[in-house]
C-alpha cells in the first residue's frame, strides 16, 4: 500500500520553499536547484516511509512534482517581501561593485508576481519532480511495517 | 521512439540551446534578453564564472552549462546506452560535483573548463531521475 502522497508533498514542499524563500539561503538553488531537488527527495523520504510497497521512479517523480508546485507557492511570496525589504541595500552593492544592476531593475520594473510565481512552479514541479525520482534510488519501504 | 523519449529529448535540446541563445539574442537586438531572466531562476549567472560568447555571458554558470550538457548527453545517449538509476551510480556521478566544490572551497581557485567538467556527471543524473521518471509516470519509453 502506497502512503498519503498529499501529506509527503506538503512537508517536502514546504521545507524547500522555506528555504528558497529566505535570502543567503536560497543561494543553494543556485547549484542546480538544490534546495528545490531536495524538497523533491524529502517528499520522497516521506512517502516511501509511509508505504509498505518499494515507490517506482514515477511515484517520485509525480509527489516531487508536487512538493515543487507547493514550494513554489510557498517560495515566491517570501521572496518577493525580502526581496522588497533589501532592494536598496542590493541596488547599492550592485552599484558599487558593478554588478548586474540592468537585471536586477527588470526583476522590479517589467515582471510581475504572477510572472514570478508561475515560472516558479514549472521550474520547481520539474527539477523536485527530478529530485524525487533520483530519491528512489536510495529510500526503501519498512521491512515489516503495519501501515 | 517513443512519445515520452521524443518530449524528453525536444525539452532537453530546447533548454540548451536557450542557454546559448541568451547571449546570441542579447548581441544582435542589443536588449536585454528576457532569456536571461528565465534561467536566473536556476543559476546565479555570475559573469566571473561563466562561459562569454559573442561578448555575452551564457545563460548560466560554467557548472550549471556542464549539469545541462550532461543532462542533454544523457538523453542522447539513450537508445544506445541505459544505466540504472540506483545509489551506486547516483553517488558515484556526484562525486566529481562535489570534489569540484571542495577543492574550490581549499584553493580558492578554478577555471570554468573545471566547473564545467565536474558538472558533468551529475548532469547525468539529472538526465536520467528527468527520462526515467517521466517514463515511468507517463509510461510508453521503448525498454528493448
Amino acid at each position: 500500500m502506497k502512503g498519503d502522497i498529499y501529506k509527503s508533498a506538503i512537508f517536502g514542499g514546504v521545507i524547500s520553499g522555506l528555504l528558497s524563500g529566505f535570502p543567503v539561503v536560497n543561494l543553494g538553488n543556485c547549484l542546480c536547484c538544490l534546495w528545490v531537488m531536495m524538497g523533491g527527495l524529502i517528499s520522497l523520504y516521506f512517502y516511501q516511509k509511509d508505504s509498505t510497497i518499494k515507490l517506482d521512479t514515477g511515484d517520485g517523480f509525480a509527489v516531487g512534482a508536487l512538493a515543487g508546485v507547493i514550494g513554489a507557492l510557498v517560495a515566491t511570496p517570501l521572496d518577493l517581501v525580502f526581496s522588497y525589504w533589501t532592494r536598496s541595500l542590493v541596488m547599492n552593492f550592485l552599484e558599487t561593485y558593478g554588478g548586474d544592476l540592468k537585471g536586477y531593475e527588470t526583476y522590479f520594473t517589467t515582471h510581475s508576481f504572477a510572472t514570478t510565481l508561475i515560472i516558479r512552479i514549472v521550474f520547481f514541479a520539474l527539477f523536485s519532480a527530478i529530485g524525487g525520482a533520483i530519491g528512489t534510488a536510495f529510500f526503501k519501504p519498512k521491512a515489516h511495517s503495519n501501515s | 521512439m517513443s512519445f515520452v523519449y521524443i518530449i524528453s529529448l525536444v525539452l532537453s535540446m530546447l533548454w540548451f540551446v536557450g542557454i546559448f541563445a541568451a547571449p546570441y539574442l542579447t548581441h544582435i537586438s542589443e536588449h536585454y534578453s528576457f532569456l536571461y531572466y528565465i534561467y536566473s531562476f536556476v543559476c546565479h549567472q555570475d559573469p566571473a564564472r561563466s562561459f562569454h560568447l559573442w561578448g555575452y555571458k551564457l545563460g548560466v554558470c560554467s557548472r550549471c552549462t556542464g549539469i545541462y550538457s550532461g543532462a542533454l548527453f544523457f538523453i542522447l545517449a539513450f537508445p544506445f546506452w541505459k544505466p540504472k538509476l540506483n545509489a551506486r551510480n547516483v553517488i558515484i556521478l556526484f562525486v566529481p560535483l562535489l570534489v569540484g566544490k571542495l577543492m574550490e572551497k581549499i584553493t580558492g581557485f578554478s577555471t570554468n573548463v573545471e566547473r564545467f567538467i565536474s558538472g558533468f556527471p551529475f548532469g547525468i543524473v539529472v538526465g536520467m531521475g528527468f527520462l526515467y521518471g517521466l517514463e515511468a509516470l507517463i509510461g510508453g519509453l521503448n525498454e528493448g
